[in-house]
């Protein structure tokens, strides 16, 4: 709800999705030029930065941590009123690639801005009377449809595996503060023991590891180039990585007649009816046999989380088909179909002759067409604003619950503690989608027998 | 000059803690007020526990005392014993708490009544309510007799259509030895109003002479009692103890063997009733693993031996109170003096309200207490004060007493009831209020007495009281934030947690000049210089949260005409008519994409001399009309 208040600086991606000769960032609000300005270093010495009504560019270089060096860039400049969307705006421009254009908007949010939901700059414009009804009512349209379905894809595709830890997480925390809550407002309840101050502090030391490491996580698994990941799955030897060197239509994955040929994972790009996709093989389905195996099964396991589509491979020589549900996220592709005929009889898939090329051109197709209908080609644009939104929200939970422990070490009320942890929680919600208040009782409820 | 007797500017329905309340406030606005009850000897009365405040509902009985209630001066009066507590805690959560003489204060709250000006008490039964042209305009009661009024307050408690279940027993009544109310729920519901059941309960009362104290554990009252009044200087009368003892397995056995004998269990009550309040057949039920249920003994006075059982509240029949009550420690000898009751009542789910407590679909008619689905006398006394003043405010045409989730807790139970609505009797809880740091019963009266003397609800011995008080605090605070010393202002230095006023006041002695003993003023200095950081941070939320409020939705406003709207947003955004931006936002089931949706239809271009502010029951239908020239 506070997401729509006007008078929080926003922050969004403004050029297009993908490779583009430059990437832009868009900051709106009363501290739009100070966030925009804190990366920027100008190439001349300038008194230009007085406000003035007039907009102005400035040279220079953006610098960004951990990128060296310095990103050749401009920064623009308006001042309010007469601004689109009526408040201090300015842009950072800088080299189109994404992970930069990414970074640069976690910076941003890192500075104080907050990440715009969709369609809000042209909400303010509307609101600050820059465009008229009709404009703005476009506008309703794309929040309409970046609704729930939104969430939903970004979810998904953001976190494959993230939500999930995420969630977890913040209902171990929402067991912690319901406890702190339960001492604070049943004290005179026999079964209601308070929590020890030592064991709060354990748990908020926990949450934290555990935050950081979802962040670290959010790094790796973070998606710069935006492109629906097509992932190869199967038993060993099912013919995977032939059917990727096939796909991508040269020699990118070693290959030979023995199982395990594949220990670590591949991916290369390739045109699938129009869609580029990112396109991974991974290590068989097999029992590990040794460490290096069993990272590599690791490392499987977390590309096929990450994926958009699996491919569930199977050579038509292996006799009894791997019984995995159906699957709106998977495609079942029948290998080797040159050496004989499906004897499985199971769902229809699709069949493939690396040797011969058949069927080559249909798994395209398929994988078109499955990418096309879940909107993952489109919902693409979302993960560079997402992931940017996870990341800016696990470090103000992880900030509050900082503050939450220091709280508790200088010896304060629980309650202090309390409000510390509600803020991280709220962060989280940010997130994941939730928010704080009737929980807590249920929670309460659930745990403590309460009443008199 | 003799008045009219069954003429009044505002009606009370109910004397209990809201109509008292309520009475008292609307006469106190100064409005000739009728307070009309089914006994002059149940003014005041505590059906339940003799006890006011705890955790929450203490931080209330203060806020209704900075309001000008008299909640906070009766319990001061006839308390017998007090509680901090939370004591342990920060200032925040210390929560005031007495066991209360029980006939001494019903007594003392008929008194108040009585003395007050421009009151009436009288006993009568109503049975109706008078409306012309959408406005309720008086109240009808038994034996043909109508009052009429420019304002009607209903605080009915449990008394709608009530019954009471013991087993298998069933009697009408809203309380023990008392009658049902039959009229007022057919009349609601003849004007449109929408009523559900709510059930809540009560345990059996014992005979002290029959208490083995020797082997119960005493729980003496707080040395240094803390009042709850701003205007009660100090606690003087000798405190009680109280005294603990708990179930047991062999309890739990009896309760088990005869659940089908509880009316919760076989059926016959199927009304839903408080979690945090559950009978002992509940928690048996519900913990099974629970060895022992502690019961606290609570006298119900100075001049009785009768003990009330806090923690067995239960509708089981007679024979197994009896037997249950006979194999508790302590209690193997106890005599049953009233057995426990569960009692089911109707109510008036309370999105049916303004934020001021009057209904919005007839004018003129206020709610109150538990009709609006809350318990607690603290929940109720604080609907009152709010549903009386409003009432007389309309009448006098003054400007509403409005409190926000941000000014008090009191400000959180009306936007819960009027916004969120109830599935289960509501009950304040400090995990409601999300600005609790600075809800504290240590600055109810900073808080809400200015907002008290704006609406007239004060006397001068109390208002000069405040100003004297609000003045030196303002004093302590300047020099505490301008004086330096090695380099940083006393406040800071106070703010560090090994540091106390007096260190820093042998530091600076004109802090103890400007403090004159003011115990109250130099708390409230200390409170604010060492919490400092953290009041800061909530004052920020508040500044975010206001700003919501204040963008105001048209109370007319026709949700039908706003393009886009979910289905779901329209219906809930009809049915709560939120009067804020901020206030649409806390409807559970409200979206960001709603709220944007509504932001910019209210935005959109006015056409003509369509007005957004057109006068309330101006419908779509007639725009056209008002569009002309």
């Amino acid at each position: 709800m506070a997401a729509l208040d006007t008078s929080d600086t926003i922050a969004a991606i403004s050029s297009p999705t993908g490779p583009a000769l430059r990437g832009i960032v868009r900051v709106s609000g009363p501290e739009a030029w100070a966030v925009a300005l804190s990366m920027f270093e100008p190439a001349a010495v300038t008194n230009d930065l007085v406000r003035t009504t007039r907009p102005r560019r400035l040279e220079g270089s953006i610098r960004i941590d951990g990128v060296r060096p310095a990103l050749p860039g401009s920064v623009f400049l308006w001042s309010a009123p007469r601004t689109y969307t009526g408040q201090d705006l300015a842009e950072i421009h800088t080299i189109g690639a994404t992970p930069i254009v990414a970074l640069l908007l976690s910076h941003c949010l890192a500075r104080g801005a907050r990440l715009a939901e969709p369609g809000e700059f042209t909400l303010r414009a509307f609101l600050s009377g820059r465009i008229d009804l009709t404009q703005a009512e476009a506008v309703l349209d794309v929040i309409d449809a970046a609704g729930p379905s939104q969430l939903q894809t970004a979810l998904a595709q953001l976190a494959g595996g993230l939500a999930g830890p995420i969630r977890t997480t913040r209902d171990r925390l929402l067991d912690l503060l319901a406890h702190l809550e339960a001492g604070l407002d049943f004290v005179d309840e026999a079964d209601v023991d308070p929590i020890a101050r030592a064991a709060t502090a354990a748990a908020l030391a926990r949450e934290s590891a555990e935050l950081a490491a979802l962040a670290d996580r959010l790094s790796t698994r973070d998606r710069p180039d935006a492109l629906p990941r097509v992932v190869l799955v199967g038993p060993p030897n099912a013919g995977k990585s032939s059917l990727f060197n096939a796909l991508v239509g040269r020699d990118a994955a070693l290959t030979s007649p023995v199982a395990g040929t594949t220990r670590d994972y591949l991916t290369a790009t390739c045109d699938c009816d129009g869609i580029t996709v990112e396109l991974v093989d991974t290590a068989g389905l097999d029992d590990p046999r040794n460490a290096i195996e069993a990272a590599a099964q690791r490392l499987r396991g977390e590309q096929a989380d990450r994926a958009d589509l699996v491919l569930r491979c199977r050579s038509v020589e292996h006799v009894g088909a791997i019984e995995a549900p159906r699957d709106p996220t998977a495609i079942d592709v029948l290998t080797k179909s040159d050496l004989g005929s499906d004897t499985s009889g199971a769902s229809s898939p699709i069949r493939t002759s690396s040797a011969t090329g058949s069927g080559l051109i249909d798994l395209k197709r398929a994988i078109a067409g499955h990418l096309r209908a879940r909107g993952a080609e489109t919902s693409a644009v979302l993960p560079a604003g997402t992931s940017a939104r996870c990341r800016a929200g696990l470090a103000r939970a992880a900030e509050c619950l900082a503050r939450a422990s220091e709280t508790l070490a200088l010896g304060l009320g629980d309650e202090l503690v309390a409000t510390d942890l509600r803020d991280a929680l709220d962060d989280l919600g940010k997130v994941v989608g939730a928010t704080v208040t009737d929980d807590i009782l249920d929670r309460i409820f659930q745990r403590f027998c309460i009443g008199k | 000059m003799r008045h009219d007797p069954y003429r009044y500017d505002v009606v009370v329905v109910g004397a209990g803690h809201a109509g008292v309340e309520a009475a008292l406030a609307a006469a106190r606005a100064g409005c000739r007020t009728a307070l009309l009850t089914i006994s002059c000897d149940g003014v005041g009365q505590m059906s339940c526990n003799p006890a006011i405040g705890g955790v929450a509902k203490g931080q209330i009985v203060r806020e209704v005392d900075a309001l000008g209630g008299a909640m906070g001066r009766l319990a001061d009066a006839t308390a017998i014993q007090f509680r901090l507590l939370n004591r342990g805690k920060g200032p925040a959560m210390h929560s005031p708490r007495a066991q209360c003489d029980k006939k001494a204060y019903q007594f003392l709250a008929k008194l108040f009544v009585e003395r007050q000006e421009r009151l009436t008490l009288r006993q009568e039964m109503v049975e109706g309510l008078v409306e012309t042209g959408g406005r309720v305009v008086g109240v009808k009661c038994r034996g043909d007799v109508t009052y009429h009024a420019r304002a009607v307050v209903l605080t009915t408690g449990t008394f709608l259509q009530a019954i009471m279940h013991t087993g298998e027993t069933k009697t009408a009544g809203g309380r023990a030895g008392d009658v049902a109310a039959t009229g007022i729920s057919g009349a609601l519901r003849e004007l449109g109003f929408e009523l559900r059941r709510f059930k809540t309960g009560t345990p059996p009362r014992l005979n002290g002479r029959t208490i083995d104290f020797q082997r119960l554990e005493p729980q003496p009252g707080d040395q240094h009692p803390v009042a709850f009044s701003f205007l009660t200087d100090k606690i003087e009368q000798p405190q009680l103890d109280c005294h603990i003892t708990a179930t047991n397995e062999r309890v739990h056995d009896v309760i088990r063997a005869n659940l089908h004998r509880a009316p919760m269990y076989s059926g016959q009550i199927e009304s839903t009733g408080p979690r945090y309040c559950p009978s002992i057949e509940d928690k048996v039920v519900r913990f099974a693993d629970r060895g022992a249920h502690q019961i606290f003994l609570e006298p119900e006075g100075r001049a009785t031996l009768e003990y009330y059982c806090n923690g067995i509240s239960t509708s089981l029949p007679r024979d197994v109170q009896e037997h249950v009550i006979g194999l508790i420690d302590g209690l193997e000898h106890a005599e049953i003096m009233r057995f426990g009751y569960a009692v089911e009542y109707d109510f008036a789910p309370p999105t049916q309200l303004r934020p001021t407590l009057a209904a919005k679909s007839v004018g003129g008619l206020y709610f109150a207490g538990q009709i609006n689905g809350t318990t607690g006398y603290e929940e109720a006394a604080a609907q009152g004060l709010v549903a009386g003043a409003n009432a007389a405010l309309e009448v006098l045409h003054r400007p509403p007493l409005v409190v926000d989730r941000s000014q008090a807790y009191i400000g959180v139970l009306l936007d819960d009831l009027v916004t969120r609505g109830v599935d289960e009797p509501y009950r304040m809880f400090t995990s409601r209020a999300e600005y609790r740091l600075l809800l504290r019963h240590d600055n109810a009266d900073l808080r809400l007495t200015p907002l008290a003397i704006e609406a007239g609800l004060v006397d001068d011995h109390r208002r000069k009281r405040f100003e004297s008080r609000r003045d030196r605090i303002d004093r302590l605070r300047r020099e505490l934030e301008s004086t330096r010393c090695e380099g940083v202002t006393l406040a800071h230095r106070l703010r560090r947690p090994e540091t106390t006023w007096y260190d820093v006041a042998s530091m600076h002695p004109v802090l103890h000049a400007i403090a004159e003993g003011d115990a109250g003023a130099v708390e409230q200095a200390t409170i604010e210089a060492k919490y400092g950081g953290y009041i800061e941070r909530q004052s920020r939320q508040i500044e975010r949260f206001q700003r919501l409020e204040e963008k105001a939705i048209p109370a007319d406003l026709d949700y039908r005409r706003v393009p886009q709207l979910r289905a779901e947003a329209l219906e809930k955004l009809q049915r709560v008519r939120p009067g804020s931006i901020g206030q649409a936002g806390r409807i559970s089931g409200i979206n960001p994409s709603d709220i944007a949706t509504l932001l910019i239809f209210l935005k959109r271009p006015v056409r003509g001399g369509e007005a957004s502010t057109r006068a309330a029951g101006g419908m779509g239908e007639t725009e056209p009309t008002l569009t002309t020239d």
